[in-house]
C-alpha cells in the first residue's frame, strides 16, 4: 500500500494552487471549531459562575416541592441543624442561609414590587458576591437589623439615597400583613437586570421576623469551588440530609434552581453549533469540488491504471490517502491557529463594547454581568476540531472513492 | 243576551291576561335586584368576623372588622384585631380603593395591577370589595329555571352574563335563590373559559338591625391548587340604613384609629 500512500501524497501536490486553497478552508473551519469549543466554554463557564455566585449558590438546599411555586410556607425548619451537619463534607466552602419574600415596597410617592432577599451578613461574604458588589454606600454590618441593601436598578426607580426610609408590605407565613420601615444602606449592583430591578436584601433575622417565620429559611445556598463538580456533590448531600432524617428537605444543584440558565446557555450553544456545522458543510462541498475535478481530470490516467490491473480497492485506497493528505495539513496549521488564538483570548479576553453601546445593558437585561470574556481552552477540544475536519473530508471522498472503484476501464480510457 | 255578552267580555279579559307575555329577562333581573338591594341596603354598618382558613398557615387567621357602606358606591373597612394588624383600614370611592398601614402610615392607592390579589390574604380579591356593588349593571340576567333542594325547597336559579361593555373578570355566574323568602344561597362564579372558580354561600339567616339576610358568607375557591381553603364572613352586628356621616367615606378617615 506504500504506493497508494505515495500516490495519494504526490496527487495532491499536482495542483498546488488548488491544493493549498482547499487546505486553508480546512483550516480556517478546524480553527473556528476549536476557538469556538474554547470561547463557549469560557463564557458559559463565566456566566454560569456569575449567576451561581450573585445569587443561588452551586447548590442549594430546599423544602421538597418549594422550587414548584415558591410558597413561603414550605420552609426549612431548624436551619441550624441542618448547616451544621452539611458543614462536615469537605467540598463544601461555604453555607449560606436564605428567605426569599414577595414584597411592594415605598418611598416617598413611590411604590414597586420588589423580592425581598433575607441574608445572614456574616455568612453571606463567602456565599455569594452580593455584599461585595455595593457600589455605593455599603451592605448592612452583623448586628444591623434595620438595614436594607436596594437593587440599583430598584434605587433609582425610587429615588432613594443612602439613609432614606423604605416601607414594606407584603404577606406574611401566617396569614398576617407585613408593615415595616428599614433604611436604606447601600445599593447593590450583580450586572443582572433581572436581580438590580428586583433586589432589595434584608437581615436574615428581621425578614424572618417580618414573616412570622420563626427560625426557619427558605434555603441554604451552598458553595463550593468549581460549578463543574456540582453533581457527585449533590449526591453527598442527599445522603447526608436523609443520614440526619431531614427527608422533608432536598438538595438541588444551581441547574435545577435555575433551569433557565442552563436552558439559555444551551440554546445559545445549539445556534453556535448550528452556524458551525453549516459552515462545516459549504467546507465540505469545496472539498468535494476539489476532489471531485481532481477526479475527472485524471480519469484516463485511472482508465490507464485499471487496465494495468489496478485492483478498485487500490483504487479508492488512493483516493482516501489524497484526500487524507489534503486534510492534514489544513487541520495542523488550523489547530496551530485556533490553539494560538483561543490561548491568546484566555488571557487577553475579548471585550464585547469593542462590538457597541448597549452591549453591556443586553448582557445585564440577559443575566451575563461579564464584559470580558475569556476563553477556556481544554485539550478533547483539539481532538474534537481535527476530529471533525478529518470527517469531513472522509465524507465527501466516499463519493470520487466509490466511482473508481465502479468505472470500467474502457469508460474512463475513453473520458473527455 | 246579557249572558252571552258577561261572557265574551270575561273571554276577552282572560286572554288579555294570557297574552301579556311574562318576560322572564326583566323577572329574573328583578330578582337580582331584589337580592342586591337586600344584601346591601341604603347604608349599612356591620362588624364582622373574617376567619381565613389555609392549609398552608399554622392555624386560621381571624379578623375582627367594622364596616359602612353606602348604596354600591362607598365603603369603608377597619380592622379592629388582631393587634398587631389593628387600624389598617380600606377605603372604596366607585372603583378606586385605598389602604392604610398604620405602622408604617402610608395611604396606599391599590393599583389595577393589585386588583386581582388577595384581600387581606383572604379568598376575596380587591376586585371583589370594589366590583360586588356593580352586580346589577355589569350583568344582565337570565332565568335557568328551578331546582327542588331538600333543605330548601324550590330554588330559583338564574344565569348572569356579562353584559358587552362591562370590564369584568367572570364569564359567567349563576344564582340560586330560595323562592319561599328569596333569600340567596349560592353564586357559584364561573372565569371566561367557562371553569369554575370559586362558590359564594349565603348562611345563616337571621333577623338582624330589623332585616332578615343571610349573616354568613362563605367563599369557597374551586380550583384545585386552592384546596383547603376557605374564607368565612360572619356578621355579629348590623345597623341598616342609618345615614353614614359624609366624613366617614374620606381619605382623611383612613388615618383615624376609630
Amino acid at each position: 500500500m506504500s504506493l497508494m500512500l505515495k500516490m495519494g501524497w504526490r496527487n495532491v501536490w499536482r495542483n498546488k494552487r488548488r491544493s493549498i486553497i482547499t487546505m486553508a478552508a480546512i483550516a480556517f473551519c478546524t480553527m473556528l471549531a476549536l476557538f469556538m469549543l474554547a470561547y463557549m466554554r469560557g463564557a458559559y463557564g463565566a456566566m454560569i459562575d456569575a449567576m451561581v455566585r450573585a445569587n443561588i449558590g452551586h447548590l442549594q438546599v430546599q423544602k421538597k416541592g418549594y422550587l414548584d411555586d415558591h410558597k413561603i410556607t414550605e420552609v426549612v425548619r431548624n436551619p441550624e441543624e441542618v448547616i451544621n451537619a452539611i458543614a462536615n463534607v469537605p467540598e463544601v466552602k461555604a453555607i449560606g442561609p436564605r428567605v426569599q419574600l414577595p414584597l411592594l415596597v415605598f418611598s416617598g410617592n413611590h411604590t414597586a414590587f420588589a423580592v425581598g432577599l433575607g441574608v445572614d451578613p456574616v455568612r453571606e461574604l463567602n456565599v455569594s458576591n452580593l455584599p461585595h458588589s455595593i457600589p455605593e454606600g455599603e451592605f448592612f454590618a452583623p448586628g444591623d437589623n434595620e438595614g436594607v441593601v436596594v437593587g440599583t436598578i430598584l434605587a433609582k426607580n425610587l429615588h432613594l439615597k443612602i439613609g432614606s426610609e423604605l416601607d414594606i408590605t407584603g404577606q406574611s407565613a401566617i396569614g398576617s400583613i407585613i408593615q415595616d420601615r428599614l433604611i436604606v444602606r447601600g445599593f447593590v449592583r450583580t450586572g443582572i437586570n433581572d436581580l438590580d430591578r428586583n433586589f432589595v436584601i434584608i437581615p436574615l433575622a428581621r425578614a424572618q421576623e417580618m414573616a412570622a417565620l420563626g427560625n426557619s429559611v427558605h434555603a441554604l445556598s451552598i458553595m463550593t469551588s468549581d460549578w463543574t463538580q456540582v453533581w457527585p456533590l449533590q449526591t453527598k448531600i442527599n445522603r447526608v440530609l436523609s443520614d440526619i432524617g431531614r427527608n422533608d428537605l432536598v438538595g438541588l444543584t444551581w441547574s435545577e434552581v435555575n433551569p433557565g440558565i442552563k436552558q439559555a446557555i444551551e440554546l445559545d450553544a445549539g445556534s453556535g453549533w448550528i452556524f458551525f456545522f453549516i459552515l462545516l458543510v459549504i467546507v465540505g462541498f469545496g472539498i468535494l469540488n476539489t476532489l471531485v475535478m481532481a477526479f475527472l481530470e485524471r480519469m484516463r490516467e485511472y482508465g490507464v491504471m485499471l487496465a494495468l490491473g489496478m485492483t478498485p480497492i487500490r483504487g479508492r485506497v488512493m483516493i482516501l490517502y489524497e484526500a487524507f493528505f489534503l486534510a492534514l495539513p489544513g487541520i495542523i496549521v488550523g489547530v496551530g491557529l485556533g490553539v494560538f488564538f483561543a490561548w491568546l483570548v484566555s488571557i487577553y479576553g475579548v471585550d464585547l463594547r469593542w462590538f457597541g453601546e448597549g452591549v453591556e445593558e443586553m448582557m445585564a437585561e440577559f443575566g451575563f454581568p461579564l464584559v470580558i470574556i475569556y476563553a477556556k481552552l481544554e485539550w478533547w477540544m483539539i481532538a474534537l476540531s481535527a476530529s471533525l475536519s478529518f470527517g469531513i473530508t472522509f465524507f465527501t471522498a466516499l463519493y470520487p472513492a466509490r466511482k473508481v472503484g465502479t468505472i470500467k476501464p474502457i469508460d474512463a480510457l475513453r473520458f473527455n | 243576551m246579557n249572558k252571552s255578552i258577561s261572557i265574551i267580555v270575561a273571554l276577552i279579559l282572560a286572554t288579555f291576561a294570557i297574552s301579556a307575555p311574562a318576560d322572564p329577562s326583566n323577572e329574573a333581573e328583578n330578582i337580582i335586584k331584589q337580592v342586591d338591594d337586600l344584601l346591601r341596603g341604603k347604608t349599612q354598618y356591620a362588624k364582622i368576623k373574617m376567619t381565613v382558613n389555609n392549609p398552608d398557615w399554622p392555624t386560621p387567621y381571624v379578623y375582627d372588622m367594622e364596616s359602612w357602606s353606602e348604596g354600591t358606591e362607598k365603603a369603608f373597612i377597619r380592622i379592629l384585631s388582631p393587634a398587631k394588624d389593628a387600624g389598617i383600614t380600606f377605603l372604596k370611592i366607585d372603583t378606586e380603593m385605598w389602604q392604610y398601614l398604620p405602622k408604617i402610615d402610608r395611604v396606599m392607592k391599590i393599583p389595577p395591577s393589585m386588583m386581582l390579589g388577595s384581600w387581606m390574604g383572604s379568598d376575596f380579591t380587591n376586585d371583589d370589595l370594589v366590583k360586588e356593588s356593580s352586580i346589577v349593571e355589569d350583568y344582565s340576567s337570565r332565568l335557568v329555571g328551578t331546582e327542588q333542594d331538600t333543605a330548601n325547597g324550590e330554588v330559583i336559579v338564574i344565569e348572569l352574563k356579562p353584559r358587552p361593555e362591562a370590564a369584568v373578570v367572570w364569564g359567567r355566574l349563576i344564582y340560586k335563590i330560595r323562592k319561599s323568602d328569596m333569600m340567596p344561597l349560592s353564586v357559584d362564579f364561573y372565569d371566561e373559559d367557562d371553569m369554575a372558580i370559586r362558590r359564594m354561600l349565603y348562611e345563616k339567616v337571621q333577623t338582624m338591625g330589623g332585616r332578615t339576610t343571610p349573616t354568613l358568607m362563605r367563599i369557597l375557591p374551586l380550583e384545585p391548587d386552592k384546596k383547603g381553603r376557605e374564607t368565612f364572613l360572619e356578621m355579629t352586628e348590623i345597623i341598616w340604613d342609618k345615614p353614614v356621616d359624609r366624613a366617614v367615606f374620606t381619605k382623611r378617615n383612613l388615618k383615624n384609629a376609630g
